[in-house]
């Protein structure tokens, strides 16, 4: 049975910045990033899921999103067109900015430093979300925050 | 300070005007079940051209076909395609690093477990060290496959499985209710099963975790005999977890046997009057004891010198290392065909091993 139209509208207004946020780092355009979140909203209103609770909501809501955002990656459509400039759209400089930064660092590394610094996943939490032992999202977590620590002390936007 | 950095993250969010887009589009996809998405006009365009000249190539190609007389094939030819193999991992995802083209993966490690000397007797008297490799998308593939073997003569390079701990009845040992859970034994440790009633509970749970992280059911379709490891003086729950055969029976018939999520792969520390490795490790010993615990994983971040000893460690075992891969086929033949263990450092800190064919 589908979740009831009122309830879907309520997680939409709740939950859409978390997806857009996940679907934004991952796909590092503005554009693609709203298709993937329109995409997920649909997918959960023709879902018959039914969450136990917020947490199980929220950890399918990502995983539903990194799985798009990925099969985006991979279709001809976003293999054969390039970004036109869509970024300007996060008219937001502190954040683009930060962004900028983040975007340096290969998608595992970033994915896992967003979920679990800014999202507060728990390291099991983005295991199951990324579809991966703990043992490597706890190497990727060290790793990746020993190379953002790096790229910021390049830019001159960290002090050692 | 990490924590810090991501705040300005709460300001990427979409409009009002996105979020009511949204909930039209689920509305209308609830009425219709199928929904129009908007692209932008310039992506079209090009998408729309470049679907043209794939739509004339398509055709040049189906001209093709017909036209040109098909090669004949001999009957040899046909029968040696059926019974060869291949091994592919995950080529396809670090195209972008620059390894070389015979590289067919590259793998990061997951786990890694240090003990050092210290004069801690708990720890063994030599210090250790030992790396998993989780093996992203590693598959056979091939026709006619009955079995799969793989193995490694490489000393220190093994093959690590992780069946689901399984406790029997009449392992139960203690139960205390006060602090709300059971005290069991499982092979010779205790282990507390806080919320598990009996064994039954805990080994339901236990099978449901590792479903998470592994393919259980090509696990119990497999033969491995697990092993010590050499040097390692850990305790038995990471040293029963490596084998240095692995066969998996591949009675679904599949054409695509697909091993990760199944083996992992294990680099052990192994000491020779040839080799540095002691005194790699030695000198990680003189790190870790100005750090204030008896063992030393990844995650210091002042650690870089003791992380680039550790590559080296690394580098060392690997260096002439190969994985053998042998398949059986239905008909009763067999094929082999061993792979190169290598390595390609992309921060001073940070080794990838990589695997390619010999």
């Amino acid at each position: 049975m589908n979740i009831g139209t009122e309830k879907i509208e309520q997680i939409i207004k709740e939950y859409s910045a978390l997806i857009f946020r996940t679907a934004y780092q991952f796909l590092k355009n503005y554009h693609d990033a709203q298709d993937v979140t329109q995409d997920v909203c649909v997918a959960l209103a023709l879902s018959d899921k039914d969450f136990e609770n917020e947490t199980k909501l929220r950890n399918w809501l990502i995983t539903v999103t990194l799985n798009k955002c990925r099969d985006l990656h991979k279709s001809a459509w976003h293999r054969k067109c390039e970004p036109l400039g869509d970024n300007i759209a996060v008219s937001e400089p502190e954040a683009y900015e930060m962004m900028e930064e983040l975007w340096k660092l290969p998608d595992n590394y970033r994915t896992t430093l967003y979920l679990y610094y800014y999202e507060e996943l728990t390291v099991d939490e983005i295991a199951a979300v990324l579809g991966k032992s703990r043992n490597t999202i706890g190497s990727w977590l060290t790793r990746g925050k020993r190379k953002l620590k790096q790229i910021l002390l390049e830019g001159g936007k960290f002090n050692a | 300070m990490l924590k810090d950095f991501f705040e300005p993250m709460n300001k990427i969010k979409p409009t009002d005007n996105d979020i009511e887009r949204y909930i039209q589009a689920v509305h209308k996809a609830k009425s219709n079940n199928k929904i129009l998405k908007p692209k932008p006009e310039k992506r079209r365009k090009k998408f729309v051209l470049i679907s043209a000249v794939a739509a004339s190539l398509v055709v040049m190609i189906a001209l093709g076909v017909f036209l040109i007389p098909k090669p004949t094939v001999s009957d040899n030819k046909t029968q040696s395609k059926d019974y060869s193999f291949t091994l592919t991992a995950n080529a396809a995802e670090i195209k972008d690093k620059n390894l070389g083209s015979d590289i067919i993966g590259a793998f990061e490690g997951g786990s890694s477990y240090g003990a050092y000397l210290k004069g801690q007797e708990s720890y063994g008297k030599q210090p250790d060290w030992f790396q998993q490799f989780e093996l992203t998308s590693f598959a056979i593939e091939g026709k006619n496959i009955k079995s799969v073997t793989i193995s490694s003569k490489t000393k220190g390079v093994y093959f690590n499985v992780t069946p689901i701990p399984k406790i029997i009845k009449g392992d139960i040992t203690k139960y205390n209710p006060d602090q709300g859970g059971t005290l069991l034994t499982l092979g010779g440790r205790s282990v507390w099963a806080t919320n598990y009633k009996n064994e039954d509970e805990y080994n339901a749970a236990q099978k449901a975790e590792k479903k998470k992280y592994s393919d259980t059911d090509r696990l119990t379709n497999s033969q491995y005999t697990l092993k010590q490891l050499t040097s390692a003086s850990y305790s038995g729950f990471f040293a029963d977890y490596v084998c240095d055969s692995f066969t998996y029976n591949n009675t679904d018939k599949k054409s695509v046997i697909n091993l990760d999520y199944v083996i992992e792969l294990t680099v052990e520390s192994i000491q020779t009057d040839d080799n540095k490795v002691g005194d790699y490790l030695k000198r990680i010993n003189e790190l870790a004891e100005n750090e204030n615990n008896y063992t030393v994983g990844v995650g210091n971040d002042d650690s870089f010198e003791k992380d680039k000893l550790l590559n080296n460690i690394l580098t060392t075992i690997i260096k002439d290392a190969t994985i053998d891969v042998t398949v059986n086929y239905d008909n009763g033949k067999s094929k082999s065909k061993s792979f190169k263990l290598g390595s390609y450092q992309e921060e001073e800190w940070f080794t990838w091993l990589t695997l390619s064919e010999e």
